[in-house]
């Protein structure tokens, strides 16, 4: 079942210097249960989008619905089956730690004893009860990032919206808070939006990931998937020293090869269109050039290789 | 019915962080502490400078003819203090998760307005306390007191209200300080607070400022609620309407941006 579903959604802003398009006719979907990664640079729209699915700006046009129902029409009834936590840690100076967690689980509707039951689970099971009568300015960022998803997981709400949960955290805690979204949060079922700058963290956490710049949606798939899709370079090594200069004048114009570096004084590595169709094209050509070839290898692209060349490829000011 | 029912609930709970984020050290300093001023010092000084008021026939020390306005000026101090957790919530973060919860906005703006209003009541139930044992000629009836508690609200709703419609707009939460450091005094100084209306009549500007500035409509109301003096019908409507109609249309454009604080 599809829980989250974005269709044709535009979120324009005015500013002094004219009309920002911060999401442009963006439309994706989420599955019942799934982990989905949204990634992009800085300023491609992904916090604008959260925030349209949230309720908490309104899209200029298109359709935004959460488990059916639309955003517009009903925003709180949407409200009620999600949890958001925004990219800037938002614990107000006045209040303490277990303040924070009973009064986000009060608005949700519980009880006060209701909620004080949970926030008690919630300190012990997040290692916050040392914690919690200390105010945010007592805080380290991991401690307010851990305040923000004890209160939103002791909520129990089907869909959840991390922007960003561990930017600006120490290694240490970037892998404590996987731990607790993968524990919690996956084990309960929740359909789950997470922005990450950390392609890691992303390959890591995320079933499915997409990737948006300028407000445009660029790529979708599994991990997996995009590590095949994209990851489309062979290194070549040859028996011989080469003058690389030479061989790249030869295949800078071949169909189907976009890009030549030299890796060492015998081998290169070669960027192509699509691995299946190229690499007999580049074969027959080498092979014609009577250079004599040692090995040639598909090479293990790392995410972060696969999502930098999904983002060059896609054009725009970065 | 539902729907109202858990509009109560979130109400309450709204009200109560209010009170918990609202009640700090700056309200009980930065608020009580001018009223005192006044009530403590100016009041009893001026009272040995000029002695006695003539109000309505009735002579009354100069301490129980300023105590309507020590409400009054509460009442706009509150007023002008009525966005201070709502820059909070904006400026120093809360507001967006409290935008995502499942809460009507409009219950979480009334919070403020009424958290608000119960710091002036506060303010303003200290100082009525001290004010009965100082002041000469002061005999204040129970609902003499609440009626012009009942007025002074209406001037913080009016300011809450516009003050959190203005900053939902802006993104300088030092904008209250700025509007209340230029209109604070004035308002204070062209209504009725300090001194009787007669004082305007010279000039037709002024007596337009000041038939214009709640204050003076807040003042007029108030006096003859402090002091049991007959209050004609006319000026009760008249000052009444005004007041009433004021607090409504800055509640609504209030809630209105409050709603879209974080659109832009
Ligand atoms: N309230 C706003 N008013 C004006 N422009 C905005 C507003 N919010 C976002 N923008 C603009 O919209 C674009 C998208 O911003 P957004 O914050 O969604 O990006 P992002 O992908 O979350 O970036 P980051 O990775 O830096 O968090 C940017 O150009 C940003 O400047
Ligand atoms: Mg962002």
């Amino acid at each position: 079942m599809t829980t989250v579903e974005l269709k044709d959604v535009v979120k324009t802003f005015s500013s002094p210097k004219g009309k920002i398009i911060a999401v442009n006719n963006l439309s994706f979907q989420a599955k019942e249960g799934e982990v989905l990664g949204i990634l992009g640079p800085n300023g491609a729209g992904k916090t604008t989008t959260l925030r349209m699915i949230a309720t908490i700006y309104k899209p200029d046009r298109g359709t935004i619905r959460v488990e059916g129902i639309d955003v517009l029409e009903n925003p709180l009834d949407v409200r009620k089956r999600i949890a958001y936590m925004p990219q800037e840690p938002d614990l107000i100076p006045f209040l303490s730690v277990e303040e924070h967690i009973t009064y986000y689980l009060r608005f949700r509707g519980f009880s006060k004893k209701e909620a004080e039951k949970r926030c008690e689970e919630a300190l012990r099971s997040f290692n916050l009860e040392k914690h919690r009568s200390k105010k945010p300015f007592q805080l380290s960022t991991g401690l307010k990032r851990r305040v923000q998803l004890a209160s939103i997981l002791s909520a129990e709400v089907p869909v959840i919206f991390l922007d960003e949960p561990t930017t600006g955290l120490d290694p240490m805690s970037k892998r404590n808070t996987w731990e607790l979204i993968k524990d919690k949060i996956e084990d309960s079922g929740a359909t789950i939006l997470l922005t990450s700058h950390d392609l890691y963290e992303v390959e890591y956490l995320a079933d499915r990931v997409i990737i948006i710049n300028n407000g445009r949606l660029i790529a979708e798939g599994t991990p997996r998937d995009l590590r095949k899709r994209f990851g489309k370079s062979v290194k070549v090594v040859f028996e011989d020293p080469l003058i690389f200069d030479a061989l790249r004048e030869e295949l800078m114009d071949v169909d189907g090869i976009k890009g030549i570096f030299q890796v060492s004084e015998n081998a290169v590595e070669i960027k192509l269109d699509s691995l299946d169709r190229s690499i007999n094209n580049l074969v027959r050509i080498l092979a014609s050039k009577e250079l004599k070839i040692k090995d040639i290898l598909t090479t293990a692209a790392n995410f972060e290789d696969v999502y930098l060349e999904i983002i060059g490829n896609s054009g725009g000011d970065i | 019915m539902m729907d109202f029912k858990s509009m109560l609930s979130s109400l309450r709970v709204a009200i109560s962080r209010e009170v918990k984020i609202g009640m700090d050290l700056e309200f009980f300093l930065g608020t009580l502490f001018e009223p005192l001023i006044y009530v403590m010092l100016f009041g009893p000084l001026m009272e040995k400078l000029i002695g006695n008021v003539n109000f309505g026939g009735k002579e009354i020390s100069y301490l129980a003819f300023m105590f309507p306005g020590v409400l009054t000026i509460i009442g706009i101090n509150q007023g002008f203090r009525g966005a201070a957790t709502f820059i909070q919530d904006k400026f120093r973060g809360g507001l967006e998760t409290l935008f995502t919860l499942p809460v009507h906005r409009s219950a979480l703006f009334l919070a403020k307005i009424l958290g608000s209003c119960l710091r002036a009541l506060i303010a303003m139930s200290i100082i009525t306390l001290l004010a009965t044992l100082m002041a000469k000629g002061l005999s204040l009836t129970l609902l003499g007191t609440l009626k012009s508690f009942l007025v002074n609200m209406s001037l913080v709703v009016t300011l809450a209200s516009f003050m959190i419609y203005l900053l939902s707009k802006s993104q300088n939460p030092n904008l209250p300080l700025a509007i209340s450091g230029i209109l604070l005094l004035p308002m204070m100084f062209l209504s009725t607070v300090f001194y009787p209306e007669s004082v305007f009549s010279g000039s037709r500007l002024l007596s337009l400022i000041v038939a214009v500035n709640p204050m003076t409509h807040a003042a007029r109301l108030v006096r003859p609620f402090v002091y049991s003096t007959p209050l004609s019908v006319s000026t009760l409507l008249i000052s009444t309407a005004y007041l009433s109609a004021l607090a409504f249309v800055s509640l609504l454009l209030g809630a209105k941006e409050f709603a879209r604080a974080l659109e832009r």
